[in-house]
Parts: C-alpha cells; sequence; structure tokens
C-alpha cells in the first residue's frame, strides 16, 4: 500500500512536541493506518479490497486536560480539524479522519480519580476503558451498570460521546442518565466544567455534550452514577410463538413498573442462531434439528451461494417454526427478585409462552460480549456483516420491524431482536447479512441495504439510532430526524467549534464545513 | 387538547394544562402522571418543562425530563419543530433535554408528549425509627442502592418526628423518624415492604406500617399534600446520586449570553 506523507510543516511538530512530549506524537505510517479506522463494517469492506480511508496526519497521546487545551489551541491557529479517539469500538465510521488532521487518542487519561460511597457517585477521566472502570469499581463493591457488547473496546469517553446504552439499561438506565458532571475542552480551547441539572431550571450542558461525537469538544473527565452490585442474579428464557405475543409480553413486562436487568427478544432468524450455542440445553428438538445446519451455512463457504439469492432465501428463514426466544435476567435484593420473576412469568404465560428454563439466560450472558467478534471470519466466507439499531415506541414496534424486515429483505438476509425495553417503547436491532462482490458492489450494496432500512424506520416514526450514534454512517438522515430542531445544534455547533476543527464531517452536514486543511 | 397513547402509556398534552388538572385526566382512565411538581399541582405543565421543576416522586417516576418523550417546540425566533416520541436515541444531543429547563432561550413546548404510567396497585406508608440522621440516611441509601424507589421519602428530626407519631397515636421515642410511601403492584410492594425490613435488620430499626384510612390520611395530608417541599430536592438529591441544585457554572452563563445574543 501506498500512503500519503502527512501534510505538516516542521513549526507545527516543534509546537506539538513542546506540548506532549517526544513520546506523545506519532506521524509513522503504521501508526497513521491503525487510525484510520474504527469498528465500522464500510472500512472493512474497504480494506477487504486494500482500499484505505483518508489518513490522519498525526496521533497525539496526551496524558492530561492542560495538554489537551494546549493542543486545541494549537489546532485553531493551524486550522487543523481534531478527531477523538477512545477505543475504536465505534461503528459508524465517527473516528475517521475525513479531511485529515489530528487523531486525539484519549487513552492516557485513564485514571478513576474518585469512588464517592455516599452520594453513589464515580469519577474517571474520559480514556479509562470500560472494562477497566467496571473492574475497578466492582472491587470496591459497585457497578456502573453500563454493559455494552463492546465493553472490552471501548472507552468511556467514547461511551458519552457516542450516547451509548448497555445490555442492561433496563434497569440501570443509559450513559446520558448516569451523568451528573463533565469537563468539556471545546473547539473554542476552552475548559467547560458542566453540573447535574435534573430537578432545577438551566441550560442542560450534559445532554449537550454526550452524543456530540467530539463535534463540538473533547470530554475529558466525567462524574457518573454508581450502585452497589447487587446480591442476587436469576436468568430465564422463555419461547414466545411469534414476535407479535413476544412483544406484547415486553410492552406488558415494562408498563408494570417491573425493571428486570435485560430483557432481549429474538425473531425467529436471531432465535435459531441463539440456540446454536453448544452449551445451550433449553432447547426443543424442532430447534436442536435446524440450528447446526443453519450455522455451518453461516460459517461455510456456501454462504455467498445462499446470500446471493436473498429473496428466496429470506421468506423460509423468517417462517421457520422456531418461535422467538426472550432473555431475561433479574438483579437485586433476592425477595424482590423472586417476586419479579413470578410477575413476569405470570405475563408470559398467559400469552402463551414456553418456560425453558435459566439456561437460555445464563448462555446468553456468558456469550454477551463475544458477537462483536464474530464478525470478521464472514469476511472470508465471502459476505459482510452490519447491523442496524433503531428505536420507537410501543404503537409502532411491530410496525417498524415489519417495515424494516421487507425493505431490506430482498437485499440481503436480515434478522432482529429487540435489545433494550422501556415503559414507553424499545429498541429494534437488525443483524444483515449480504454478499461481498468487488468493493464497488459490495459498497453500493451495503449502502442501498441501509438506505432501505433507515428509510423504512423514518416513514414508521422511529428514531434511527438507538446506541451506536450517527457518526459518518447515518449523517445524511439527521436533519429529516431533527427537523427543525438542527438549528438547535447548529447553534451549539457555532458556538463551540467557531474555527471548525471539531471532527469535521460527522453527525450532521453543515453548509459552512470546511474541507481545507493548514497545518 | 389532551390525547391518550394507551399502548405506549404516553399523554399528548396542552402545556398550558395545569398539573391537576391533567392528574385528573389521567386518574379517570385508572393511570397518573406519576408527577408532583414541588411548586404545587396547579402550576401549570409549561412552566414545569421550562423550569424544570423538581419532582416529589422523582424517585419513582424521574424528573419532568425523564417523562417528556416528546412534543412541539417553538423557538425565540419563532420556528416551530416536533420532537417525534421516542423512548431514547444516539443521534446527537438530546433535543428533548436541552429545550426543558432552557426556560425559553431555546424554545418552548407548544405540545408536550408525556410518559404515563398505570396507578399504582397497592400504596403503603412505612415509618423507620432511627437513632440519628445519618443512620436515617443510610436507611434511604440501602432503599435506594437496593432499587426500592418509593414514591415519597422524608427524614424529620427530633420535635417533627416526635409529632408525627403523635397524630398517629404511635408512643415510641425517636430521634429520627424516616417516613416513606410504596407504591405499585401488591406483590411488588408487599416485597418491597420486607426487603426493607432485612436490610435494615442488623440495625435492629422499629417499623411501622400505618394501614388505617385515618392515619394513612394523616401522613398524606402532613407530608404530600400540605407539605412545602421546595427544600425537598436538596435534601434529598444526594440519596439518588443527584446533586442538588448548584449555581450555573462559567460555561453555562457563557453560553447562555450566547444564546440571547444570538437566539435560535
Amino acid at each position: 500500500m501506498q500512503f500519503e506523507p502527512p501534510k505538516l510543516k516542521k513549526h507545527f511538530l516543534d509546537h506539538l512536541e513542546a506540548i506532549v512530549g517526544p513520546d506523545g506524537y506519532s506521524v509513522k505510517n503504521l501508526d497513521r493506518f491503525n487510525y484510520s479506522r474504527d469498528s465500522n463494517f464500510k472500512s472493512t469492506i474497504r480494506i477487504h479490497h486494500s482500499a484505505l480511508e483518508p489518513l490522519p496526519d498525526v496521533i497525539v497521546w496526551p496524558k492530561d486536560t492542560r495538554q489537551l487545551q494546549a493542543l486545541v489551541r494549537l489546532a485553531i491557529r493551524t486550522k487543523m480539524p481534531m478527531i477523538p479517539f477512545g477505543g475504536g469500538s465505534g461503528v459508524c465510521g465517527g473516528t475517521i479522519a475525513e479531511t485529515g488532521g489530528m487523531i486525539v487518542d484519549m487513552k492516557k487519561m485513564y485514571r478513576l480519580l474518585k469512588v464517592d460511597s455516599a452520594n453513589l457517585l464515580a469519577t474517571a477521566e474520559a480514556g479509562i476503558m470500560g472494562y477497566t472502570l467496571e473492574k475497578e469499581l466492582q472491587r470496591k463493591g459497585y457497578t456502573l451498570g453500563h454493559f455494552p457488547s463492546s465493553i472490552l473496546c471501548a472507552s468511556l469517553g467514547g461511551y458519552l460521546a457516542a450516547r451509548s446504552a448497555g445490555q442492561n439499561s433496563t434497569r440501570y438506565g443509559k450513559i446520558e442518565d448516569m451523568v451528573r458532571e463533565l469537563e468539556v475542552v471545546t473547539g473554542q480551547g476552552e475548559i467547560v466544567q458542566t453540573r447535574d441539572v435534573e430537578n432545577g431550571d438551566g441550560l442542560d450542558l450534559n445532554q449537550i455534550f454526550t452524543g456530540s461525537e467530539g463535534t463540538l469538544g473533547f470530554i475529558t473527565r466525567a462524574v457518573l452514577k454508581i450502585y452497589p452490585l447487587a446480591p442476587c442474579q436469576a436468568f430465564r428464557g422463555l419461547r414466545f410463538k411469534n414476535m407479535k405475543t413476544g412483544i406484547e409480553a415486553v410492552r406488558r413486562i415494562m408498563q408494570t413498573g417491573l425493571k428486570p436487568s435485560v430483557v432481549r427478544l429474538y425473531d425467529e432468524i436471531d432465535t435459531l442462531l441463539f440456540m446454536g450455542y453448544k452449551k445451550n440445553k433449553g432447547i426443543t428438538e424442532v430447534v436442536k434439528g435446524l440450528a447446526s445446519p443453519l450455522k455451518k451455512l453461516f460459517m461455510s463457504t456456501s454462504l455467498w451461494g445462499a446470500l446471493s439469492a436473498p429473496k428466496l432465501v429470506s421468506p423460509v428463514l423468517q417462517h421457520l417454526p422456531t418461535g422467538c426466544l426472550l432473555i431475561l435476567m433479574h438483579e437485586g435484593v433476592e425477595r424482590l427478585v423472586r417476586e419479579e420473576q413470578k410477575i413476569i412469568m405470570e405475563i408470559c404465560r398467559d400469552l402463551g409462552a414456553e418456560d425453558l428454563g435459566e439456561e437460555p439466560g445464563r448462555v446468553w450472558h456468558e456469550h454477551r460480549y463475544s458477537v462483536s467478534y464474530k464478525a470478521s471470519p464472514l469476511f472470508h466466507s465471502g459476505a459482510f456483516i452490519d447491523t442496524i439499531e433503531v428505536a420507537t415506541t410501543w404503537d409502532k414496534m411491530e410496525a417498524l420491524y415489519s417495515a424494516m424486515l421487507k425493505a431490506m429483505s430482498s437485499h440481503c438476509l436480515v434478522m432482529a431482536h429487540l435489545s433494550h425495553a422501556y415503559p414507553e417503547g424499545g429498541s429494534f436491532y437488525f443483524t444483515f447479512l449480504a454478499s461481498l462482490g468487488g468493493l464497488k458492489k459490495s459498497e453500493a450494496l451495503y449502502d442501498l441495504i441501509w438506505d432501505k432500512g433507515i428509510t423504512a424506520c423514518q416513514e414508521t416514526g422511529g428514531v434511527i439510532s438507538h446506541h451506536h450514534g450517527v457518526g459518518r454512517l447515518k449523517k445524511k438522515y439527521v436533519d429529516r430526524e431533527w427537523g427543525g430542531g438542527a438549528a438547535l445544534y447548529r447553534r451549539f455547533k457555532d458556538y463551540y467549534d467557531p474555527h471548525g476543527i471539531m471532527n469535521p464531517g460527522k453527525l450532521i452536514e453543515l453548509k459552512r464545513e470546511k474541507k481545507e486543511k493548514v497545518a | 387538547m389532551f390525547h391518550l397513547h394507551k399502548i405506549s402509556l404516553i399523554a399528548v398534552v396542552d402545556p398550558e394544562m395545569r398539573v391537576i388538572d391533567y392528574e385528573q385526566k389521567l386518574n379517570a382512565e385508572g393511570l397518573t402522571s406519576g408527577y408532583r411538581p414541588v411548586t404545587g399541582m396547579q402550576t401549570p405543565l409549561s412552566a414545569c418543562l421550562a423550569e424544570r421543576t423538581a419532582n416529589l416522586f422523582f424517585l419513582k417516576y424521574g424528573g419532568i425530563e425523564e417523562l417528556c418523550v416528546g412534543g412541539a417546540v417553538v423557538t425565540p425566533q419563532g420556528v416551530a419543530f416536533p420532537i417525534k416520541d421516542y423512548p431514547r436515541a444516539a443521534t446527537g444531543c438530546d433535543l428533548r433535554r436541552v429545550v426543558i429547563g432552557s426556560r425559553g432561550l431555546l424554545g418552548q413546548f407548544r405540545e408536550g408528549s408525556l410518559k404515563v404510567f398505570p396507578l399504582p396497585e397497592a400504596l403503603v406508608w412505612g415509618l423507620a425509627l432511627f437513632e440519628g440522621p445519618e443512620a436515617a440516611l443510610e436507611g434511604v441509601r440501602r432503599m435506594v442502592g437496593s432499587f426500592i424507589r418509593p414514591l415519597f421519602v422524608r427524614i424529620m428530626e427530633e420535635k417533627e418526628g416526635s409529632g408525627l407519631l403523635r397524630s398517629l397515636n404511635l408512643s415510641e421515642e425517636a430521634k429520627v423518624v424516616l417516613a416513606f410511601k410504596l407504591g405499585g403492584l401488591k406483590g411488588m410492594v408487599e416485597a418491597e415492604r420486607e426487603a426493607v425490613m432485612k436490610l435494615n435488620e442488623a440495625d435492629n430499626v422499629l417499623f411501622h406500617w400505618p394501614v388505617r384510612p385515618a392515619e394513612v390520611e394523616v401522613l398524606d395530608q402532613t407530608l404530600i399534600v400540605r407539605e412545602p417541599c421546595l427544600d425537598f430536592w436538596t435534601k434529598y438529591a444526594p440519596l439518588a446520586g443527584r446533586n442538588p441544585a448548584s449555581p450555573a457554572t462559567d460555561g453555562e452563563e457563557a453560553l447562555k449570553k450566547y444564546l440571547r445574543e444570538n437566539p435560535c
């Protein structure tokens, strides 16, 4: 591969070195290449065909907020784009250096600074990895309650910047519910402190910066709500005849006011894949017979053949007699866990669910982070894969599921599960697989599937992202999503990033986006 | 305007409606707003949204910013835009939570979509007698940390606490009384009641569970209906891992100034 050399002048590098020291930055091609993409699948398709994403000019590792502030001021003077980088687990291309510039890897700001057991709050730097943060908290008897499947490779800053939600969000809330205070270095080069404004008036700066994907500034530190570790955990698996009854059960469960930690409802194809796990004993003979061949199909070279005719294959798979699996996880004081399970079982039995015991729930828990790492082998089988996570209210849930399935399944194999549930609605998580052809053909097919899926979502009143964020991937849909409300974000952007250097090309189309780069 | 989506448990309301009228409409349908603004039930919803008025029942139902799931907004420059109803999104900043509490600086709600809840199947008052305020605070912390979310909690020190006990004809002497009200499904409320006692078992905390209608009336009237609750948030916010209202930071003031000079 040939790399364009970085377009940096010596006096810029001198300034940079004065701020972060000789070991605090890199212009090596290997580093520039490694930081040219995150975990988004369009980049994976491109790299599979030896096509590069735009390369950053330099990667910088600041050690503290003051260093970062000095970097932003240098970038303002030199009109250098700046892109924050946490764990690189993003799947929307939010950290791609679209116009080159400076990748700021936050991982040297990794400390858990304080655990306030009286008020159940933790303060940490943004570069701490999610798993490390959780492990440190658990060692002290607490939990953040934030368990995204990317926990092993995502950072706290990434959680906040991309508005993450963990698998246990039903009980513990989403990242915006956990954040109490932030420290941010804005694109003005200023350090801004936010405060907890809940139940009091004032501008909620936490909610402006959370989800801003580095387009307004760098989140450097956060104060977060924590919980004592639950003394008891319990699991359950239930099978519903179809998605309709499963959705109705989840709605009823959530609207009773109960807060199970995890509620996940899988459609027929997703159920089939789930049931294929070797350790899963809670399966019927019918599913046993089907799961293994399908798994083999997905993991074998014959996959390409199946994916070349999704119009024929999809309807067959969508009508398999597997039923729809519901996974439940309960946490808390034992007496409450038992009562919660009892009430939920009554609701599910009323809707004809079959009790599969605790094994499916335990199996899910055991494998809950592994799904993200199963995608790469599929590329070697001639397929590409991606996921689309959307959300809506209960009255639109079935319509959204059917519309997106219909819109996408002519072009790919598609399956879904209801991944997060709340009293007023929930999130559907679609996984699609399609055949990998040449670069242009694959990119066109990838874009088409996304466009079909997101258009169907918006037409049925859903929101285009529940927890992955927008990045480069979905920004063309955001104006429609926000309508006139986009003017509010643009006003924040004008204020916090007056020089247009903060993560250009992300979140929303900006007319005044500056393409030039002078360093 | 008042429209109820019973499947999603969302009410679409005219924000000029007073909270008391809104609550009565919901009660007639077997539902509740879960919202008791500390400024009183006569407050219009528009003021609650503009000022992010604290909810007396926040532990169970959340604040107004969590109750609002969508609506229609008009900016200071007169630009109107809808915010669709959704449980959660990861598309940039949360426009709902940004507008709420901005005192109109970023917009005002012309229509509000608010979460509603089934009326609690069971309601139970609990009185826990502690040796001192720190022990009582620890009692609340144990409850909240165990996800037992009462509708309401209040810690009353000596005089106030003893007065309450006397009004209920209870003879115990206690330095501090923790009063709390559990609500929800019957089975869950009973389980919570048992769990609260078990959590405090080691400290020999004495519990009373007033059930007679006259006792319940005294507690409801004294602690929820008549109580001036404006300092409520300052007292109990930390127990839910929240900071009590603190002054605006320099950064917040600077953004406000910019928005006043450059309205949306």
